[in-house]
């Protein structure tokens, strides 16, 4: 009894942490995550969220879904959807998430535009509405607008970079001891080694917590049938997961597993228009 | 203009590689001098002229190519080759023929030379001067925008209690320089500059700048080689007994070792101290050269008030650096002691064989009297003292001997030599031994090794450069050293070691990234407050850094940086340090705008894990930050050229702490988590 009780105390410790690391902001979508998150240089609808001129490299219209449940707990959930559509020269891209349960949740809304300069080079950016909201507005509720930009360049056939920074105004989201909504610094590479495989390698700096560098792939085993890997250093995690391609419907599963705190498991559905 | 490499420079202007070699050199010499309030414009002059007018590859002397500090003596050697049995180059590109070249070299030195087969005028002429010279104007101010303590209002009581807690000056610097120039040979120019905190045609400085600086120069008039009069550098040999200004000690570029003293230089700087005041000239023919000097200048020093003395003389206990001028106290220092340096050298010069002779005399005009603790007891502590040299270098077949011998007239010796040379032409290796004893003295010294003063040091260094595959190259260094004396905070005999591996990849012609490996050990007294006696203890300091710079448009650079720092002491916690930027670097076509960007993310636990990282600033104005604590900088620079000879910058650098809630010391220090500096100039050329 004992033991359970103080591993609930431990996981709401360590949920503490995750929670203060969601005021910021993690990438969102079963294919990021399956790859440890090294996400920034990936041209996918979830561009929407991670890095809003990726999505100018998209072929076709997209909208998606998505619910993670970090540590197996629905209080921690994530629910989520995003939609893009490119054009010749430029990407209109918009996505909604809500972290958390009745007793504290945060909502992130925004649309983002991404700018293609030339067929390799990419800017975008992007305005959010920010909301944390406490019991059911019973200890109120607080909103504020954060900025994103980002970059996606084609440096050559094979090599992609990218770079997003979140929130660079450094904005307050209360007044009290200024509690501010952090700067995240997201800068990575895509190797692809050939049509069916590439690697990811990504450094993420969240103003507040060390560095983690991130490290993905992924493997079109076959046509319609992807699978991926990741790593991440901090906090020390693995992912995995996979992923099908029917028609325009896409399947993404995928989970994260943190050795004290376990699974942490996203499911995305989307469709390819 | 003559059209470089196009594939070269695919991305990257001359301008972006211009900067990465002054990066590159800056960057360590900050981290050495711990300090960045120092005008380098000397160290960067040479280039930065050289931008301007790129030197002609078909007629440049040895000398003017080992000016460039970035050719080794085969290349040299190599290039003057080529061009005597195959006759002038007609393009640039035939610099890829000369055997000795290699890409990274010919990119790095592209932005300053050129090739033309008209050779130009090179006799001087007072009337060609005043007709084809070209003026030179900078006007540059900026400040700290949030309030320094220094400047924050005090009531008068307060204020007449205690005069040093409050600057004299206004928070804005000015800066002007001024110089007339013609082609390498005549240059005049005047200089003033007023820091942060000092005053202007105020109080203590009715005539405006708290620093000015004047200097004529002028060369090849007909046996007189040189000639300074005003402000000037003299800078012998390999820097033992007499260079002053800066001089590149251990640098990323691990072939660097050998210096090529210039003799006498036209001072444009803006440092107080470390220039020559008065004439030199340099008389002679091609092979013998005899050079003279004099200076006379008023230096800050401490100075001590003790009544014993006689009446008249002054004695001082250091003399000052900083050249900073901001309250009363500093002000008592200013200016207060006379120190003379006369000195002469006589070179002799055939082929590849150079013989130098240099003898300097240093006086004061008060007592020094230090405050003489057991680690600094053999330093300078008299009026005056004699320093005397021998230099050479000297390249027999595929080896560059170099080195120089130098006693002070205390007895006290030091001397470096070295060989630079091609075991293989993938291959370049640069061996030195340097033992420069604890009573050796000389005033304006640059010695090569760890230290900064060529004191109380013995070393041997070890240097390669090895062209792994035409895309890839190592370079690093391994450099072995020894105090057989105490040292500030090491309070015994102790050896150290300062290891270096960069590897250089460039997969494609947009894209250059290094890895670069740095790890140095030292002693350092423990700072265990239990102990009773501070013993020294190992200090070792590792950084490991990834750059990546790409373009993905002709228009644009964009660039990463990612770097950790390490810093272990015996018996303490380790301390880290990392940093992550992305950096911006925009020019439009046929626009006149150049904009630059860049946003850091930083997180340092404590100061000896600081980590440096070099900025683009405005032209001649230096700044490398070093990162402490937690948080994020950006910075914004835009470039206006509204006529090809009128230039604007304007830059504006913000850093956000995000763990404290100030920052800075005394009447630096900053009551709020953000500093802001903000910085403007103009050059005018006409």
């Amino acid at each position: 009894m004992i033991f359970k009780q103080l591993t609930t105390a431990f996981i709401l410790f360590f949920c503490l942490i995750q929670a203060k690391a969601q005021l910021g902001y993690s990438p969102l979508g079963a294919r990021s995550s399956g790859m440890g998150n090294a996400s920034v240089t990936n041209i996918d609808v979830w561009a929407a969220h991670q890095n809003q001129a990726a999505a100018v490299f998209m072929d076709r219209a997209e909208v998606s879904t998505a619910y993670q449940s970090p540590f197996l707990m629905k209080e921690l959930a994530t629910v989520s959807a995003a939609a893009a559509v490119p054009f010749e020269k430029s990407a209109l891209t918009t996505s909604i998430s809500q972290f958390g349960y009745s007793q504290y949740s945060e909502t992130r809304a925004g649309v983002g535009y991404g700018l293609k300069l030339s067929k390799r080079l990419a800017l975008g950016v992007r305005f959010n509405y920010f909301n944390v909201n406490f019991q059911d507005n019973f200890y109120g509720s607080k909103g504020t607008v954060t900025a994103e930009i980002s970059m996606l360049a084609k440096v050559t056939d094979n090599f992609i970079m990218g770079a997003h920074l979140y929130n660079p105004t450094y904005n307050k989201i209360a007044e009290f001891e200024s509690d501010r909504i952090p700067v995240i610094l997201r800068v990575g590479g895509t190797y692809l080694f050939s049509d069916r495989f590439f690697a990811n390698l990504e450094v993420e700096k969240n103003i507040d917590h060390n560095a983690n560098i991130k490290l993905g792939a992924e493997y079109n085993v076959q046509e319609k049938f992807f699978i991926r890997g990741g790593i991440n250093t901090a906090p020390f995690s693995n992912s995995f997961g996979f992923g099908v391609l029917i028609k325009g419907l896409r399947i993404d599963i995928a989970s994260q597993y943190h050795y004290i705190l376990g699974y942490s498991p996203q499911a995305t559905l989307g469709y390819r228009f | 203009m003559v059209l470089l490499f196009p594939t070269f420079l695919f991305g990257q202007n001359r301008e972006e590689i211009k900067n990465e070699v002054i990066e590159q050199r800056i960057e360590f010499l900050v981290e050495q001098a711990e300090n960045d309030n120092i005008d380098f414009t000397t160290v960067v002059d040479r280039l930065s002229y050289l931008f301007d007018n790129p030197l002609n590859l078909n007629y440049a002397t040895r000398e003017e190519l080992e000016q460039l500090e970035l050719l080794s003596p085969f290349q040299i050697q190599g290039i003057m080759g080529y061009v005597n049995q195959y006759g002038a180059m007609t393009t640039i590109y035939e610099l890829r023929n000369v055997t000795q070249m290699n890409k990274t070299i010919i990119y790095q030195i592209l932005p300053f030379v050129k090739v033309d087969s008209e050779e130009q005028k090179e006799d001087f002429s007072l009337k060609d001067a005043l007709k084809y010279g070209r003026s030179d104007l900078f006007l540059r101010t900026g400040r700290i925008l949030e309030q320094q303590q220094g400047f924050a209002p005090i009531s008068e009581e307060e204020l007449a209690e205690n005069p040093n807690r409050r600057f004299l000056g206004s928070p804005y610097f000015y800066y002007l320089r001024y110089r007339f120039q013609f082609g390498n040979n005549f240059s005049v120019g005047l200089t003033g500059n007023k820091r942060s905190g000092e005053e202007f045609f105020a109080g203590n400085n009715p005539h405006g700048f708290d620093f000015y600086s004047a200097h004529f120069f002028a060369k090849d008039i007909g046996k007189v080689k040189q000639l300074a009069i005003g402000d000037y550098h003299a800078q012998f040999g390999q820097g033992l007994a007499l260079w002053t200004g800066f001089g590149f000690r251990k640098t990323p570029n691990a072939m660097s070792v050998a210096k090529y003293g210039q003799k006498l230089r036209a001072y444009t700087s803006a440092n107080e101290n470390l220039f020559l005041r008065g004439a030199g000239v340099t008389v002679g023919s091609d092979d013998f050269t005899f050079t003279g000097f004099y200076s006379q200048k008023r230096v800050d020093a401490n100075i001590n008030t003790n009544d014993s003395l006689d009446a008249g003389t002054l004695e001082f206990s250091s003399l000052q650096q900083s050249g900073l001028h901001r309250t009363p106290n500093e002000i008592s220092n200013r200016r207060s002691i006379t120190e003379r340096i006369a000195g002469g050298n006589v070179t002799y010069e055939k082929g590849n064989f150079h013989l130098g002779a240099t003898g300097v005399y240093f006086h004061y005009d008060g007592m020094f009297n230090r405050n003489l603790q057991l680690y600094n007891q053999f330093d300078l502590n008299t009026n005056e003292t004699f320093t005397g040299s021998i230099d050479f270098d000297w390249m027999i077949g595929k080896i560059n001997f170099f080195g120089e011998g130098a006693m002070s007239a205390n007895g006290g010796t030091a001397y470096i030599a070295g060989a630079q040379f091609e075991p293989d032409p993938k291959v370049e290796m640069v061996i030195a031994n340097r033992n420069y004893s604890k009573d050796y003295h000389s005033i304006y010294a640059i010695p090569f090794g760890e230290s900064t003063r060529p004191q109380t040091e013995k070393g041997t260094y070890v240097g390669t450069k090895i062209k792994i595959a035409p895309r890839l190259s190592l370079n690093g260094y391994v450099d072995f050293f020894q105090f057989d004396w105490m040292k500030f905070l090491i309070d015994a005999p102790s050896v150290g070691t300062d290891y270096l591996a960069q590897l250089d990849f460039s997969p494609a012609q947009n894209i250059n990234m290094y890895w670069r490996y740095r790890n140095r050990n030292k002693a350092r007294n423990s700072r265990d407050a239990d102990l009773k006696i501070r013993y020294p203890v190992n200090e070792r300091r590792q950084y490991v850094r990834y750059e990546i710079k790409y373009s993905p448009l002709r228009e644009l650079q964009l660039g990463n940086r990612i770097e950790y720092s390490f810093y272990n002491l015996q018996g303490q916690d380790q301390q880290n340090g990392f940093i992550l930027y992305q950096d911006i670097r925009y020019r439009p076509n046929k626009s006149n705008f150049s904009f630059w960007a860049r946003a850091t993310l930083f997180d340092i636990d404590a100061w000896d894990a600081r980590i440096y990282a070099y900025e683009n600033d405005l032209l001649y104005f230096f700044s490398v930050p070093a990162y402490n604590n937690r948080g994020m900088r950006y910075y914004a620079m835009v470039k206006y050229e509204p006529a090809k000879r009128l230039h604007f910058w304007l830059k504006i650098a913000r850093t956000h702490y995000s763990n404290v809630y100030g920052t800075g010391n005394g009447l630096m220090s900053i009551d709020e988590p953000t500093r802001t500096e903000i910085r403007g100039q103009m050059r005018l050329k006409f």
